[in-house]
């Protein structure tokens, strides 16, 4: 069996990794990440294809949260993590959240304040930044249906650096963070999994991995670490916590925002390469209105979910945009690993009011887009009507229901949360796993909730925080 | 790939041409291989127990998954929308693939 010394492990390379990895290994710290999937050139595959479901999505995007209804999720797999796959939104933590988190959580250190320090330095450092010149027409279709009912829109930065003609690349961890910390003296092992953490009384001395080696067969490998952070995601993260023995408020109040869509119809053609930048935030933060990944592939699936397809639907494909309302949940789940299996069991309970929610966020939804000039709307539910006119959006209400709704989501969180309140916490105020002195978490499990838009801008200002802080302590 | 599945992803595959049909259900299969183990096992109990009513009843695969569809029961319908979607994602992105 091969074995590494490393004094800093990180294990995950996504936003939380990769901003633990670049801080860790600039203040001259030995550090090894360690990334369950590939490393795939980011500009070797065209986003949201099928090559990309199979190349950097675990489980090639087919994961379900079990629960009435389930929910369908997506996580990264590949170095960078769900960087490489998200649309790039940008959006700071709010205030309000931050300050109500800090309370009921007993953060330390964790006013607005103290977390814009850091989002700023981030956002000048990974070009975060508006679209130069007019939108695309998927995103100011969503600001005109705003104006239109006099609702409040924004277009939402994202972290993508523009050439002098105006063409942008996103700013993944693959192009950024990642080789800035190899610069720095950083290893990235690629295709290793990490099957447990090793130790006991109160430190961890490492981890047993397996490691694919080219030719697909695999090796053992044990990492030997002083400091270890887990980043693998609010459902990697909890999971391998647990196959390691820490139970201990690991793995519960799970969050997520359950997200409900409609394909929206329009009389001229509409842009299909990218995800709309427009957000209506006239609900925000409970609900969010914005837009989805629209390739022929997405428009089928979303016009399947109505459980009647029409194929002439179709015809017309170029005419028709996948747009969503994603809501803040009152429920939680729960993120269990299941003995001998390598994926976890992963559990969500919707409450009676976030289906009354989501229901109103279609209805929402279907308003703002007829306003924008839509002429026929499908939802993804099963049965609904589709819609022509605001008089049949009524319809909408009763049937968005357990039983016929078909839900997803991209954002998981909390499931490892992070504060001084103990009896509700997984972790301290800066990531370090109670009872153990030299094992942190650093990703989106950390967050005591889910911030009600895309979360990458939270993750990596946290990350970025209780990175300063564990050089600042050790 | 189990037996039923195969008939339910060949009956819901829309294109005649064989060298996609293959690549359709290659990428199902590899899917389905990839999912976690729990919901796989899951999946692959449904598989069993619809083809043996198939088989018992003679009914044709493709029939019984257009009756899953209209289902009831949330599992029935959950399983022809999981193989559904596998179809037609693949279908629609290899039809692009093929005009690029």
């Amino acid at each position: 069996m091969r074995s590494i010394d490393t004094e800093v492990l990180v294990i995950g390379s996504g936003a939380g990794g990769a901003s633990t990895a670049a801080s860790v290994s600039a203040a001259g710290r030995r550090v090894l990440v360690v990334e369950e999937g590939p490393w795939v050139d980011p500009d070797a595959i065209e986003p949201f294809s099928l090559e990309e479901m199979v190349a950097k999505y675990r489980h090639h995007g087919s994961s379900a949260a079990l629960g009435n209804p389930p929910i369908a999720y997506a996580e990264g797999r590949c170095v960078g993590g769900s960087t490489e796959v998200n649309s790039g939104l940008w959006h700071r933590l709010p205030a309000d959240l931050a300050d109500e988190w800090r309370r009921t959580y007993q953060i330390d250190s964790f006013t607005p304040e103290d977390l814009d320090v850091h989002a700023e330095r981030i956002e000048v450092d990974q070009s975060v930044s508006r679209v130069p010149g007019a939108p695309p027409r998927s995103s100011a279709l969503l600001e005109r249906g705003a104006d239109e009912l006099g609702w409040r829109s924004v277009e939402f930065p994202r972290v993508f650096r523009y050439d002098a003609a105006g063409r942008g690349t996103k700013q993944t961890m693959a192009r950024t963070l990642i080789p800035r910390a190899v610069e720095a003296g950083a290893t990235v092992m690629a295709d290793c999994r990490v099957v447990k953490l090793i130790g006991g009384r109160g430190r961890v001395t490492g981890a047993r991995c397996q490691a694919r080696r080219p030719d697909g067969t695999s090796e053992d490998v044990i990492v030997r670490a002083e400091q270890v952070f887990v980043c693998g995601g609010a459902i990697q993260s909890p999971a391998l916590l647990q196959r390691s023995g820490i139970r201990r408020q690991i793995g519960r109040g799970l969050k997520l925002h359950p997200t409900i869509k409609i394909a929206a119809r329009f009389p001229e053609p509409v842009d299909h390469d990218g995800v709309p930048m427009h957000r209506i935030t006239e609900f925000a933060p409970n609900l969010t209105i914005g837009g989805s990944a629209s390739r022929r592939s997405h428009i089928a699936l979303a016009l399947a979910d109505s459980g009647a397809p029409d194929p002439a639907a179709l015809a017309d494909w170029e005419n028709v945009s996948v747009y969503y309302a994603a809501i803040r949940s009152e429920g939680s789940g729960r993120v269990i690993a299941l003995p001998g299996t390598s994926a976890p069991l992963v559990t969500y309970r919707l409450t009676e009011a976030d289906v009354s929610r989501l229901a109103r966020g279609l209805v929402h939804l279907g308003e703002a887009l007829l306003a924008a000039g839509a002429t026929e709307l499908v939802p993804s539910v099963i049965g609904a009507r589709t819609v022509r006119r605001a008089d049949e959006l009524v319809s909408w209400w009763d049937a968005v229901s357990r039983t016929q709704a078909n839900l997803m989501t991209v954002h998981l969180t909390s499931s490892i949360r992070m504060g001084e309140a103990r009896a509700r916490t997984g972790a301290d105020s800066f990531g370090r796993v109670w009872g153990y002195e030299n094992l942190r978490v650093n990703d989106a499990s950390l967050l005591p909730d889910a911030p009600g838009v895309n979360p990458q801008a939270a993750i990596m200002t946290i990350a970025a925080r209780n990175a300063e802080q564990f050089l600042a302590s050790t | 790939m189990l037996w039923f599945e195969r008939h339910v992803v060949a009956s819901l595959t829309e294109t005649s041409d064989v060298e996609q049909r293959s690549a359709i259900e290659s990428f199902v299969d590899s899917t389905l291989q990839a999912m976690p183990e729990h919901l796989r096992a899951g999946v692959a109990a449904e598989s069993f127990a619809l083809g043996a009513w198939a088989k018992v009843r003679r009914a044709d695969p493709a029939a019984v998954v257009a009756s899953l569809r209209r289902s009831p029961v949330g599992l029935l319908r959950q399983y022809e929308r999981l193989l559904g979607s596998l179809v037609l994602f693949a279908e629609h992105e290899l039809a692009v693939d093929r005009t690029t």
